[in-house]
């Protein structure tokens, strides 16, 4: 009795694993495409673990509401009604329900992993997998984009027409712009134009490129064009006939 | 569990000495028997209804009496009722018992009796008990109640009552043999009669052992409940049905199940079972509306439309 319990927990436990094994092949599957979809559409690409991870959280629950008895006597005829029999009323104590176990039991040595793996659609899934595996690095290093849907325009906040201030002061507007290694111009350090390359698969600068790193000598130059601008007072722009008038103001002003 | 097959198989054969074909018919006898049930077998003239149940009493070993009714056949008529006997110059009441008091009895005709007389095998079948004036007496077991009634010739007929009817396990539709078992039943018995001898294949005892294994007949969860949803349904199916099988037509069908389980050596409860056992349990149990009955649907028709709804 205690025997037969244990060979339905085994099977559990079996059915369970390779069952997670599938979904798992499946949801690394739904992972590819979406991430190869995200990619070429200028999404970020993780944005992929979202449906993968749905797809996993389903598929795991139906799968452990299912009664896995129904799917070995699905793959294996002889146990077909016998399984599910002997496992819903294990610990029933009777002669007629001992001979079940122990029939199942025997039955059940017959029945082979091997039942549940199909190897063609396995590797079909594996080699769908290696293929899109592909396709990703190929778009990836060919930087291939069908559609720009994640580039839209940003906002344009700093629009200077939609400032205002308090103060002699001028809004600036930001320079955007779609080039990611800025305008030649910025880059220039004295009179040498740096050389980076960035990749675009892992955004990393790679140093080696650059060479050795050059002593470059600086020399200071003071701008020609300096000069300091006299203050105004305030008080030149009074007119002459109402300076006292105003300066009478002001000492009411203090004293009061 | 091939024991018991062999047992079942050697009755049947047994039976067929007697009997030509209807091995369905035996099959479904044999589980009402083996239900603790009553089975009513309805099914026209001439079809070896009452040779068939009074031939499974000899194989069983089984004390058989046989009821004819009639309309003016009275309820003291099946239980038995009080009489006078006079013994050494004393008069005093004497308990006779009727025909009842048997292990099968074979109530032929039952729809002739009236209801009153009907209602006499009510107490019989359900509490395997009789009760005359104040006295209460025990039946002896293995008690099975065998009706059969025709479905032609209705007039001065008093159809069952849906209580009684209900009672019965089974109701069993005997159907005419076909055309190579009727030669067979012509070369046997119109020809010299042979005495048949006939082998006693159980006992009162195996019977009862045989019963009680009916119960252990283990059932998985899915079969069991889709024989509640079979049930279900026909109170549910409005559109054809007006009246439903009650919750022991659910009862009926699980151990009618495990029984044919047994009879077929098998140790489990197959899906099968449901679907040839729904038939002789629910056809008694349901009543059918007059939409269905305008369109000429029998009871069996929408039994196999349910099942067919329900896999």
């Amino acid at each position: 009795m205690k025997q037969f319990s244990n060979v339905v927990k085994e099977i559990n436990k079996t059915l369970n694993e390779m069952i997670l094994f599938e979904n798992i092949v499946n949801t690394t599957l739904v992972f590819l495409v979406f991430y190869l979809i995200l990619s070429v559409m200028d999404f970020h690409p993780l944005l992929a673990s979202i449906p993968s991870l749905m797809y996993l959280g389903f598929y795991s629950y139906m799968s452990s509401k299912s009664s896995k008895p129904l799917i070995i006597e699905g793959k294996y005829a002889p146990l077909r009604e016998k399984l599910r029999t002997a496992a819903d009323n294990v610990g029933m104590n009777n002669p007629i329900a001992e001979e079940l176990e122990y029939e199942v039991t025997t039955e059940m040595k017959n029945v082979g992993l091997s039942m549940f793996i199909n190897p063609k659609i396995l590797s079909y899934k594996i080699f769908a997998a290696i293929i899109l595996s592909f396709m990703i690095i190929f778009a990836a290093t060919l930087d291939l984009k069908l559609l720009e849907f994640a580039r839209q325009k940003v906002p344009d906040i700093f629009d200077t027409k939609n400032l205002k201030g308090v103060g002699n002061f001028v809004a600036v507007k930001l320079n955007t712009s779609e080039d990611i290694y800025g305008k030649n111009d910025v880059a220039k350090l004295g009179d040498k134009e740096l050389n980076i390359r960035i990749k675009p698969v892992d955004f990393k600068v790679n140093v080696r490129e650059d060479g050795e790193a050059t002593q470059q000598e600086f020399e200071t130059v003071f701008p020609k064009e300096l000069a300091v601008k006299e203050t105004v007072a305030y008080e030149e722009n009074i007119p002459q006939e109402q300076q006292e008038l105003v300066k009478n103001y002001f000492k009411k002003l203090a004293e009061g | 569990m091939k024991n018991y097959k062999q047992i079942f198989d050697e009755l049947q054969k047994e039976t067929g000495k007697i009997i030509v074909g209807q091995e369905s018919i035996i099959e479904q006898i044999l589980i009402a028997i083996l239900c603790d049930g009553n089975a009513l077998l309805e099914g026209y003239p001439g079809l070896a209804k009452t040779l068939m149940v009074r031939t499974l009493a000899q194989l069983m070993d089984l004390k058989f009496s046989r009821i004819q009714n009639t309309p003016d056949l009275m309820p003291s008529d099946i239980t038995g009722t009080y009489i006078i006997e006079e013994s050494s110059g004393k008069r005093q009441f004497k308990f006779q018992p009727g025909p009842i008091f048997a292990n099968v009895v074979l109530a032929d005709e039952i729809n002739r009796a009236t209801p009153k007389t009907q209602s006499a095998l009510l107490e019989a079948m359900q509490e395997k008990q009789v009760t005359v004036g104040t006295n209460t007496f025990k039946l002896d077991l293995p008690f099975f109640v065998l009706a059969t009634q025709n479905p032609i010739e209705q007039e001065g007929t008093y159809p069952l009552p849906e209580a009684q009817a209900d009672r019965f396990l089974l109701k069993i539709s005997v159907v005419y043999p076909n055309y190579e078992q009727e030669l067979q039943i012509v070369d046997k018995y119109a020809s010299e009669l042979k005495d048949q001898k006939l082998k006693v294949m159980l006992n009162k005892n195996h019977l009862l052992t045989l019963q009680g294994l009916v119960r252990q007949v283990p059932i998985a969860n899915d079969i069991k409940q889709r024989a509640v949803k079979i049930v279900l349904a026909t109170r549910a199916n409005k559109e054809v049905i007006q009246y439903g099988a009650s919750p022991r037509a659910s009862i009926g069908m699980i151990l009618a199940s495990k029984a044919r389980a047994l009879i077929q050596g098998r140790n489990h409860v197959s899906n099968e079972d449901l679907n040839m056992l729904a038939y002789p349990i629910l056809r008694h149990r349901i009543i059918l509306n007059f939409e269905a009955e305008r369109k000429g649907m029998s009871k069996d028709d929408a039994i196999k439309n349910i099942l067919d709804k329900i896999k």
